[in-house]
């Protein structure tokens, strides 16, 4: 047995990355202060340091592909939607400055710029969440937020579901391999994969649920519902005051962010 | 006064026609270790579930007759409270992983966490359960990929590590190869030196008669036939039911038919070696 690896148990929880080592709940708090400020902000100039700030800790915690993927999938169509959405909106609204000429087609300065504030803003939060999500476990987060006073029972529904998801996923497979080893088309367009998923629902389905009532009774058989103390073989390290720190830094940003934005609104009126 | 005592108990599942269990009366003396055998559908998981309260506290129906637990009604136990005091191995190995935990290490030490165990000595308990139970080499595998054998190991280590006073243990052999099985039986009879009371549900019957100090033969959810081991495992009657007896008891009540009797019945293959050996000696 691996007594190095049994003991090590012993330490807090740590993955060895600044960003991911940080209590779940203080990351959060960051994520969504930024989040919510790229969101009131709505500058295409808050939403690209975002971007670049969220790239860069992509980087560091070597996320950077899934991270890379995700955020393409987001950016390419809402940049190429947006742009081309305001363009036409305007095109014929006139006292806007010229921008260039595309085959016989005007593009103007300020759609582009209101196009390029929206696009951007939703992609510096997404950015910034992407960061969070793939850079926390969720067991972790849950560890955190019952360690805040959380139920366990919340937590193991939350993780379980989670669990269950990942089981239904892969008895999916199983069935559509098996259906494919009896020569029903499964690969091809989607009306074709359609119509091979469809008969697995249910039962995918069926034996998600009659494995709950066991399951229930199994967990029972753990003690899950002793009272009286609980303790926890993984635990988070304290939070160190620096992470309280950068979480006001963010806080403040927010409400700054806000701020910012109630001043515009009211010089518009 | 023993420590679980059954009087007269009928039970049915909930929207079913059948009882599961009929006008079933034993009893279960603390410290001892009893094996309960019979064929498919006989009742014995469904006995399992009553002695650790799940029948009536899970599984509502038609419960009548009395289930005592230490003096006192299953009916008045709380669940939790049961949970810490009898540790149930159940039949089906695939419902057992808790589906919340990464490593084996961690699902182990779930029913530690629950009941409040210090961290360095749920530490400790964890690795010496594992290394008991031979499953050292996969503390760091995820539960959730694991084989059947191996789910059954990881559950009945995560219940061992418990160490409850009581222990209900439901097949705990039926997913595990030749190897798998002695391990385990190990470990039972580890655990029958400590003091613990077991209850072991086992088709094996080889084994049953050489760990169990009584045994219970479970038919058409009553008990058909009950005693001390060899009471029980030689009784010509159980040549007629379902029940299987050991080989060597066969060849003994043979022997004995052909007029060639052994001083005694044998269950066990050490027990045969000597008697036969004796006779030869005669
Ligand atoms: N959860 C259940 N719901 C309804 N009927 C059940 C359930 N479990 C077992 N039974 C029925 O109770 C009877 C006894 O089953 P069981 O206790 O599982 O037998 P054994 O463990 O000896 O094979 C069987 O007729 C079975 O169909
Ligand atoms: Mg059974």
């Amino acid at each position: 047995m691996d007594r190095e690896f049994a003991y090590s148990y012993n330490n807090y929880v740590k993955y060895g990355n600044g960003w991911k080592d940080m209590n779940p709940i203080s990351k959060l708090t960051i994520a969504v202060c930024l989040g919510i400020s790229s969101c009131v902000i709505q500058r295409w100039q808050f939403g690209v340091v975002l971007c670049i700030i969220g790239t860069l800790m992509a980087v560091y915690t070597k996320i950077f592909r899934k991270y890379l993927r995700s955020l393409l999938a987001i950016a390419i169509p809402l940049l190429l939607l947006t742009t081309i959405l305001r363009q036409l909106q305007y095109a014929h609204t006139p006292g806007f400055t010229p921008l260039f000429n595309l085959l016989g087609w005007q593009w103007y300065k300020e759609p582009f710029i209101m196009s390029m504030n929206v696009a951007w803003y939703i992609i510096g939060f997404s950015s910034v969440l992407l960061n969070y999500f793939l850079n926390t476990e969720m067991k972790d987060l849950m560890l955190a937020l019952e360690n805040r006073g959380v139920t366990h029972v919340a937590s193991y529904i939350m993780l379980s579901s989670m669990q269950s998801i990942i089981d239904m996923k892969k008895s999916a497979d199983t069935i559509l391999e098996s259906q494919k080893a009896r020569g029903i088309e499964t690969d091809g367009n989607l009306i074709v994969r359609m119509k091979a998923f469809f008969p697995t629902l249910g039962p995918i389905l069926l034996s998600a649920m009659s494995g709950t009532e066991e399951k229930a009774i199994a967990m029972d058989a753990r003690a899950f519902s002793h009272e009286g103390g609980h303790t926890y073989l993984r635990v988070l390290r304290p939070v160190p005051v620096w992470e309280y720190i950068l979480d006001a830094l963010a806080v403040l940003v927010m409400i700054g962010s806000i701020a910012y934005a109630v001043l515009r609104a009211m010089q518009r009126i | 006064m023993a420590f679980i005592e059954l009087k007269n108990v009928s039970y049915k599942y909930p929207y079913t026609k059948e009882f599961a269990l009929q006008n079933l009366s034993c009893s279960f003396e603390k410290g001892k270790f009893y094996g309960i055998i019979g064929e498919n559908g006989g009742g014995k998981t469904t006995l399992c579930n009553l002695i650790r309260g799940l029948i009536p506290h899970f599984y509502l129906g038609k419960l009548t007759g009395e289930c005592l637990i230490e003096g006192k009604d299953i009916r008045d136990w709380d669940t939790a409270e049961l949970s810490s005091k009898i540790g149930y191995v159940f039949q089906n190995p695939f419902t057992q992983i808790s589906g919340i935990k990464s490593t084996v290490f961690e699902e182990v030490a779930i029913g530690l966490e629950n009941l409040g165990v210090p961290k360095d000595e749920m530490i400790e308990r964890v690795i010496n359960v594992c290394e008991q139970l031979d499953i050292g080499h996969l503390i760091k595998n995820n539960p959730n990929e694991l084989s059947g054998g191996q789910r059954q190991r990881v559950a009945f280590a995560s219940i061992i590590a418990m160490d409850t006073e009581t222990l209900v243990i439901d097949e705990p052999t039926s997913q595990l190869d030749p190897e798998g099985t002695e391990n385990v039986f190990k470990i039972i009879n580890t655990l029958k030196h400590s003091n613990k009371t077991i209850i072991l549900v086992e088709h094996k019957i080889d084994l049953i008669a050489e760990f169990c100090d009584e045994i219970l033969v479970m038919e058409d959810g009553t008990v058909a036939f009950a005693g001390p081991t060899h009471e029980v495992l030689t009784k010509r009657e159980l040549l007629q039911h379902e029940a299987s007896i050991p080989e060597v008891a066969k060849f003994g009540l043979a022997m004995e038919d052909a007029g060639k009797h052994l001083s005694s019945i044998p269950v066990t293959m050490d027990e045969a070696y000597r008697l036969v050996k004796e006779r030869k000696g005669r």
